[in-house]
């Protein structure tokens, strides 16, 4: 191929009107987001006038936190605890086959099609939805919390394991096919050795999630930390609300520590 | 002994090769030389069967003609070594070269891998002059032992056909010296046939029986490596746009 006159200029004057053009698109992009945080009613100075004072308010209500109850809160921590942790465990061994098929140019297109509507069902729908669901279908305790954060977050991980896969590297994986591999077994010894850290990632990020998700669906039955907390709030028990928060806050951040430390001996060791 | 009858490849909306046709020996070494771009990766492409020629045809003896039945029974004879290696970074260099023969596991296998077969890939990374290396990360090797990494992957298997893309474009001339002799006793010793895209025209005058010369899509010198003189030389790496009928 051979360029006329002067391909340099002729390439800057492309690059020049690239940037013309997505300016524009820019503008309109930052104008748009305005639009929409202001149909939120974020502008609206006038209603942030009592703000202040009820805060000022519910403070002094729960100030100090009270913590006297702290031993009937332990079995509802646990409940909390193993019904994050099953609903990670269920969602992420119903993801894998889910995101494979769902990923581009992996699983068949008769197979991808319905794996990402699936997915796409499951996510759509709130947990607290689900939670209602299964309270109702298998009644009250942690088992509905375990099924509801299972079902919401096989939506996420699927999606996000079927993303990954698509970003892998595919040269290692036609390296394997050149040699007779298998396409199940080009998935499973070039993709997925690929794909684990990042994979193990987001499965310990949604558990931390779900502990805090796990709360929320305690409100509508599931049992947990969750049930407490609303029930102290409406007791009008403020301070015991707020030491119920500080523990739970205390939780989460147990398990923040528990997945780094879990995330750098799994990954970690394989460095040499 | 493979024959190409024909043969043109497209790759996205252009031709690269257009009806390339030769035969290669069977325990013989061939390099294939050409300036860049020419289609060389291109070519071993199909022989690898990672491209499917648009037109012609490419027959192996003791299997006929490559198509759909027989593609896996020749890729799993054959070997490539990748002009950009194709290694799993975060994995070791064993766990890489291992990868090599990883046509012989089930993909559902949950069981470590063989001791009989990490024996073989330590072998092979010894033969390449890594094993020391074994248990590092590859991406923590230099661009050179990376290079042989990809080689070990390609020799664990000892494959019938080895083709290899630049195999020593990153390594030094002494160890590309020894590895080139390693690969010339294989073939003359263990009737592996061997194509070899070569940059270095003295390394692939040293090591080659025959060289074949890639041109505007095309054939331009194919024959002993003897023949390949300064004016061979000169019609196969020639800028002009001289296209033959
Ligand atoms: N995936 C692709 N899609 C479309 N065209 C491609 C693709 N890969 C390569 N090409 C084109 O095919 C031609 C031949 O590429 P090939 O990689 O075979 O060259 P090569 O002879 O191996 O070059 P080098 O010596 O630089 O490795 C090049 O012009 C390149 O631009
Ligand atoms: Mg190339």
């Amino acid at each position: 191929m051979r360029l006329t006159s002067d391909p340099i200029s002729l390439l800057l004057a492309q690059e020049r009107q690239q940037f013309r053009k997505t300016l524009g698109g820019q503008l309109l992009f930052w104008l748009a987001l305005g639009v929409i945080i202001a149909s939120a009613g974020v502008f609206d100075f006038s209603r942030y006038t009592d703000m202040p004072r009820t805060f000022g308010a519910l403070l002094a209500d729960c100030w100090p936190p009270d913590f006297e109850r702290w031993r009937h809160w332990l079995r509802p921590l646990l409940e909390t605890l193993a019904m994050s942790l099953a609903g990670t465990a269920l969602a992420t061994l119903a993801a894998l086959p889910l995101g494979i098929l769902a990923a581009r140019r992996l699983g068949p297109v008769w197979l991808s099609w319905p794996a990402r509507l699936i997915l796409n069902i499951t996510r759509a729908i709130p947990c607290l939805v689900w939670g209602i669901i299964f309270v109702a279908a298998v009644g009250f305790g942690s088992l509905p919390g375990a099924l509801a954060l299972a079902c919401h977050s096989t939506g996420m991980l699927g999606k996000f394991f079927a993303e990954i896969l698509e970003h892998a590297d595919p040269e290692p994986g036609h390296a394997l096919a050149s040699l007779g591999v298998t396409p199940l077994g080009v998935l499973r010894f070039a993709l997925l050795p690929q794909c684990l850290p990042r994979m193990l990632d987001v499965v310990l990020y949604r558990a931390e999630h779900n502990v805090r998700e796990a709360t929320t669906v305690g409100i509508v039955g599931a049992g947990g930390i969750g049930l407490e907390i609303v029930t102290a709030f409406h007791l009008f028990a403020y301070r015991e609300a707020l030491a119920l928060l500080i523990v739970l806050l205390v939780l989460v951040t147990f398990i923040d520590q528990l997945s780094s430390l879990l995330r750098h001996t799994l990954l970690g060791a394989q460095r040499a | 002994m493979i024959r190409l009858d024909n043969v043109s490849i497209r790759r996205g909306a252009s031709e690269i090769l257009h009806g390339v046709s030769t035969q290669i020996p069977t325990a013989s070494v061939t390099a294939v030389v050409g300036r860049s771009g020419v289609g060389k990766t291109t070519l071993l492409g199909a022989l690898n069967g990672l491209l499917r020629p648009s037109a012609g045809q490419i027959s192996v003896s003791g299997l006929g003609p490559l198509d759909d039945a027989c593609l896996e029974t020749h890729r799993r004879r054959t070997a490539t070594v990748f002009q950009n290696h194709a290694l799993i970074d975060r994995l070791s260099a064993l766990r890489n070269v291992l990868l090599g023969l990883a046509d012989t596991r089930h993909p559902l296998s949950l069981l470590p891998w063989p001791q009989a077969q990490q024996r073989q890939a330590a072998e092979a990374l010894d033969e390449v002059g890594l094993l020391q290396y074994a248990g590092t990360r590859v991406d923590r090797l230099s661009g050179g032992e990376r290079q042989r990494v990809g080689l070990a992957r390609a020799l664990v298997r000892a494959p019938r056909l080895l083709l290899g893309d630049e195999p020593f474009a990153a390594v030094d001339p002494n160890q590309a010296r020894q590895l080139g002799d390693a690969i010339r006793s294989l073939a003359t010793h263990h009737g592996m046939t061997v194509i070899l895209v070569m940059h270095q025209i003295d390394m692939a005058l040293a090591l080659a029986d025959r060289v074949i010369g890639l041109a505007h899509g095309q054939i331009a010198f194919d024959g002993p490596a003897a023949q390949f003189d300064r004016a061979a030389q000169a019609r196969v790496f020639s800028p002009s746009v001289s296209k033959g009928a």
